[in-house]
């Protein structure tokens, strides 16, 4: 296993060989972290070829300040936001706090999907409903076991506001997966 | 800390009842959560990343080799007005006196081949460089 400094150095000398292991390492976080953002298989495809292509570009300038992964965690977040503004899909800056805990507890769900479905799948489902800054701090958190400070530095937010999201995002999804689940019982 | 929240926090630490029905919806929706998503990128990902990346350099370098070839023409430029200027000079050629007549045009030549010079070390070196 190639340390990390030892890998960094050889990919900036131009080593092909080591910049395959570097994506090997971190496709997946990257992959998790734009598929929760973009739907579109090729968009998705595209972006991570992106964030990559930054990822071999930028390299010389990584300071080992923070991990690696981070790093790259940093850059496949902000690809993925440029990419949402250009797109002009639903991104704001700050979430719209209430609009979204009304919309998503009293957004019906679809009978098909209630019909359905195990909690797993329903609760991916609901994943994709939030703001973009739900589903990041969500991902980074369960599927990358980031921890907060991490999760702050990718994301360029104050400690309080990831944790924040982090309740929100999981009391909502739980709020909507209780009366989901309620309706099983009663069925 | 609120209910809720100290909810979370045990049932992340496995420590809340999964008789209560709240703790219960957690430990499911955690569950989830913490599954990866069926997504892969496709087989060949990594060799069309490396094919982008050794395009976006070739085409950096030529780019450099652009702007030195430019700035070595600029350079000839400003040392040829220099020496049209200078050659007004009168210069003793003694034995070389049938040359003359022909001042300006050999210290426009002789700056020429410096500038060529310089131009051509610095493409040679940035190409070696990067072998």
């Amino acid at each position: 296993m190639i340390e990390e400094r030892e890998l960094v150095s050889r990919v900036i000398s131009g080593d092909m060989y080591a910049f395959r292991l570097l994506m090997k390492q971190h496709e997946r976080l990257v992959l998790h972290m734009i598929g929760r953002l973009v739907k579109d298989n090729q968009e998705r495809e595209e972006l991570c070829q992106d964030v990559f292509l930054r990822v071999f570009e930028k390299l010389k300038d990584f300071t080992f300040q923070a991990k690696l992964s981070t790093w790259i965690a940093t850059i496949a977040y902000r690809h993925a936001i440029n990419y949402l503004r250009k797109h002009k899909m639903a991104f704001s800056e700050i979430p719209d706090e209430e609009n979204v805990i009304t919309a998503f507890v009293n957004q019906e769900t679809p009978e098909n999907v209630l019909e359905e479905i195990d909690t797993d799948e329903y609760v991916m489902k609901l994943v994709e409903q939030l703001p973009v800054q739900y589903k990041t701090v969500l991902t980074l958190y369960h599927l990358e076991g980031m921890s907060y400070p991490e999760i702050c530095e990718v994301m360029n937010m104050p400690d309080g506001t990831v944790k924040s999201y982090l309740f929100r995002a999981r009391n909502l999804l739980k709020e909507k997966v209780k009366r989901h689940l309620g309706k099983e019982e009663l069925l | 800390m609120s209910y809720e929240e100290n909810l979370q926090q045990d049932v992340e630490r496995g420590n809340a009842s999964p008789e209560d029905k709240d703790a219960h919806t957690y430990y499911r929706v955690f569950d989830a959560l913490n599954k990866a998503p069926d997504m892969r990128l496709q087989s060949n990902f990594a060799e069309k990343v490396i094919q982008k990346a050794l395009a976006v350099e070739q085409k950096r370098e030529s780019l450099r080799d652009f702007w030195w070839l430019a700035l070595g023409c600029l350079m000839l430029i400003i040392f040829a007005i220099i020496a049209f200027a200078y050659a007004a000079v009168e210069v003793n050629f003694s034995a070389l006196h049938f040359l003359s007549p022909y001042k300006g045009f050999l210290v426009v030549a002789v700056v020429m081949w410096l500038g060529f010079n310089v131009v051509e070390r610095k493409l040679f070196q940035s190409k070696t460089d990067h072998q």
